[in-house]
């Protein structure tokens, strides 16, 4: 009798649980009429109802149907499949909220900012185009991220870099789907990282659970990679990339909370490693994974072979006297190398680990602002995510702060577009309102830099 | 000719025939209550339909007029229900990123302001005019921290500010004095741990203060009264009647209850006195007249259902037949 009560309170519990958890992509390949309708057919009515293929910018290939039982390419709900992820994951937020990667409706230029703050940054900045002001030349929207094309949201395909640059992906086809696997297969099977893949002859652990948050696999079930990035040999139904993927997704935790201000503490992305690697899979010729030792290929270097151990210039006339991993903890602002190491990390200038090993990267992703040590093991590395944001920023480029002018701040406050004209503060706005200009900068307050602040290059390589 | 078998009511033996008549009423009560969707128009100012997206709405239920929230450009447009603007204001900025509109009985307007720093409810006339800002009064710690409403509604003389972040609901008087207020996570069983499968999209408040709201990762509609009860409904899945990606909620004074599904791109219509019993859906995936895209934001006012879409597909307007 005790027995069968302590399996009744089990079986509910487990109901109840279950009850919850109902997630959508789980580390892999959701359900499938989140996404498709399989007759283009509910109710007897067709569900697809096409698109606008005359729209600027659209690629019109692929069917558009809005006849019941011949439905859209792919069997898609949406007009495409960025449209339909963002039928997800856009929103017309007050504030960073879960997992919305795009403020819909965006805002006015400089009237407000997009809102979202994930680290990849929000897709609205896409649509920001800021004016000319002082040194800098107008800030295009098109420049301020990976230009996805979404019909329903008024997102169109980069009409500048119309194939990706280092590579050869075709602009009108970039979809969250090129760089996002939406069926993922590709899994984390041990603790340390190690990457498998679904596929004909071979068998592996099933995805339990997501990838992205610290979970750990274990003997009965795999968990999804991060973000649910494509995988080797990764190919779109939508899209056949001239240079497939041949790397795998990086290994990298996320606090659980990642979509916030981050005004008062960091988020920190614990990133592990392969991030530039897998980048290089659409970018290739951009790539250069080693540190330049030799001074032959010319462009910076990122990835996981570009240790933050490399020779730097020690600033007392040596010019390999230190490291670039110590001058990251050194510096603070602009002239204040009185950093430590302990408290020196800074998710504008993030950097990968150099592991895969799935419990320390979880230690170390947070929000609350108790993880900020700097490099110390000699295993970390550059990477490109170090200045660049994966989906978008307000600035070109989508790099995490503004390289367009000298200062990010003037006179201890942010740069401002409505200030007078000839001022200082003006010609470094980028065009932006001052306080636009902060919620590109994640909400931080000028005064966590220098009073005249420079580049963030500089916290690897303290020239200012 | 095909004889109907006459059907045997289960455990009639057992059931006095009052019980069994009452039952029957209520059954066919219920099954005649129905509520369908035609579409008239797309709200329009003197040059054509308006091009917008999700938008949110106010809305004058006695003077029968919506009053869509621009985002995009932080204006205010007001439309009769013919479904031509009358009036605009806000444009200038004078109110900040306005986030949610509601109105009083004697017309004055509270317009939400929100940032992500911080909030004001501001007092405007019924022209728009700023005529004040809602001082807030004798809150409880729970409201005068960490709180940052972006929903407003008013009905019956209390204000309703509802932070769907923190998951807290503040209602004072038409003053600002606290009246009530809760957090309401621990009564739809947040997982703190996954916290981002219980976001809230569509939002709206009953005349009696209930709370009706959606998650779309739930698939459900979430029902909270004054006194804090839950009631919930839904089910996941692509079929008529089912959730995929829900969104608005809208609700009438007639117990019929509105959902938007985004991803199906259909209104659909429950009846809320007969268990949620589904009553149909419209609109449909589409650019024809009537079709909707990602439809988001809903609103009744009267007999007229409002929607807000993407794609600059602006608010398509529908006229409410009940039966």
């Amino acid at each position: 009798m005790k027995s069968s009560k302590i399996l009744l309170a089990t079986a509910l519990l487990t109901f109840a649980a279950a009850g919850n958890a109902l997630a959508f992509h789980e580390g892999g390949v959701a359900y499938c009429d989140g996404c498709h309708t399989m007759h283009n057919s509910s109710g007897n009515k067709a569900m697809s109802g096409g698109r606008n293929t005359g729209l600027t910018g659209w690629n019109a290939a692929g069917k558009a149907s809005t006849t019941q039982f011949q439905g859209n390419a792919f069997l898609l709900q949406g007009s495409d499949d960025s449209s339909t992820c963002l039928n997800c994951h856009a929103a017309n937020d007050a504030a960073p909220t879960g997992y919305h990667v795009m403020t819909f409706p965006a805002p006015a230029v400089n009237a407000a900012a997009p809102v979202e703050r994930t680290p990849g940054g929000d897709f609205a900045w896409l649509t920001q185009t800021f004016p000319k002001a002082g040194y800098a030349a107008q800030s295009i929207g098109e420049r301020h991220g990976h230009n996805v094309v979404a019909q329903d949201y008024g997102l169109l395909a980069d009409a500048t870099l119309t194939v990706a640059p280092g590579g050869q992906y075709d602009a009108k086809s970039l979809s969250c789907a090129s760089c996002h696997d939406p069926h993922s297969r590709a899994r984390i099977v041990d603790t340390n990282g190690t990457i498998a893949y679904a596929k004909p002859g071979q068998k592996v652990l099933p995805i339990g659970n997501s990838g992205s948050y610290g979970a750990q696999p274990d003997a009965n079930e795999a968990v999804g990679v991060y973000r649910l990035l494509g995988g080797a040999n990764y190919s779109q139904m939508s899209y056949s990339n001239p240079l497939p993927f041949n790397a795998d997704p990086p290994v990298a935790v996320a606090p659980s909370t990642y979509n916030r201000s981050e005004a008062t503490t960091d988020t920190r992305v614990a990133y592990g490693q392969g991030m530039s690697e897998w980048c290089s899979n659409c970018h290739r010729a951009i790539h250069n994974n080693n540190t330049n030792a030799s001074n032959t290929a010319l462009i910076h270097p990122a990835g996981n072979g570009a240790k933050l151990t490399a020779a730097a210039n020690d600033l007392a006339g040596n010019a390999t006297g230190t490291t670039i991993a110590n001058l990251y903890n050194a510096y603070k602002t602009s002239g204040d190398l009185t950093g430590s190491q302990t408290t020196s990390y800074t998710s504008l200038v993030p950097y990968e680990e150099g592991t895969g090993v799935i419990a320390t990267l979880a230690g170390h992703a947070d929000n609350t602002g108790t993880q900020t040590a700097g490099p110390t093991t000699g295993s970390e590395n550059v990477m490109c995510l170090s200045c660049h944001r994966a989906h978008a920023s307000g600035f070109n480029s989508m790099t995490r702060w503004n390289n367009n002018s000298e200062f990010l701040t003037v006179g201890g406050a942010y740069p401002d577009y409505a200030a007078a004209a000839g001022t200082d503060a003006l010609k470094n706005s980028n065009g932006m309102n001052q306080a636009i200009y902060q919620a590109a900068m994640y909400d931080r307050p000028a005064t966590q830099f220098a009073y005249d602040q420079r580049s963030l290059c500089n916290k690897c390589h303290a020239k200012d | 000719m095909k004889r109907h078998r006459r059907m045997k009511f289960p455990f009639q033996h057992k059931l006095s025939s009052v019980a069994v008549t009452v039952m029957l009423s209520v059954l066919l009560l219920s099954g005649i209550a129905e509520a369908k969707l035609d579409y008239l128009y797309n709200l329009s100012n003197f040059n054509g339909a308006i091009a917008s997206s999700w938008v949110n709405f106010g809305i004058d239920r006695q003077q029968k007029e919506i009053y869509v929230i621009n985002p995009a450009d932080q204006s205010v447009d007001v439309f009769n229900n013919t479904g031509l603007v009358v009036h605009s204001f806000g444009d200038e900025g004078q109110y900040g990123s306005i986030r949610g509109l509601a109105l009083d009985e004697s017309g004055s307007i509270y317009l939400l302001s929100n940032s992500i720093n911080q909030y004001k409810v501001f007092i405007a006339d019924f022209r728009g005019e700023l005529n004040g800002v809602l001082k807030l009064e004798g809150l409880s710690p729970l409201f005068t921290e960490d709180f940052r409403p972006d929903r407003i509604f008013c009905q019956k003389g209390h204000l309703y500010l509802v932070d769907t972040q923190r998951f807290k609901l503040l209602v004072t008087d038409l003053r600002g004095h606290f009246e009530d207020g809760f957090e309401f996570a621990s009564i739809i069983g947040v997982n703190a741990k996954k916290r981002s499968d219980y976001d809230i999209r569509g939002l709206t408040m009953d005349e009696d203060g209930t709370m009706i709201f959606t998650i779309p990762v739930q698939s459900l509609v979430y029902l909270i009264t004054p006194d804090k009860k839950l009631n919930t409904f839904g089910r996941r899945g692509s079929s008529p009647g089912k959730f995929n990606v829900v969104g608005g909620v809208a609700v009438d004074d007639k117990g019929f209850l509105y959902v938007a599904d985004t991803l199906r791109c259909v209104i659909m219509v429950f009846n809320r006195n007969d268990d949620f019993k589904f009553l149909g859906e419209y609109g449909y995936r589409g650019f024809d007249p009537g079709n909707l895209i990602a439809p988001m934001e809903i609103a009744v006012a009267g007999d007229l259902l409002y929607v807000s879409q993407s794609a600059s597909r602006g608010v398509s307007v529908y006229r409410i037949s009940r039966d």
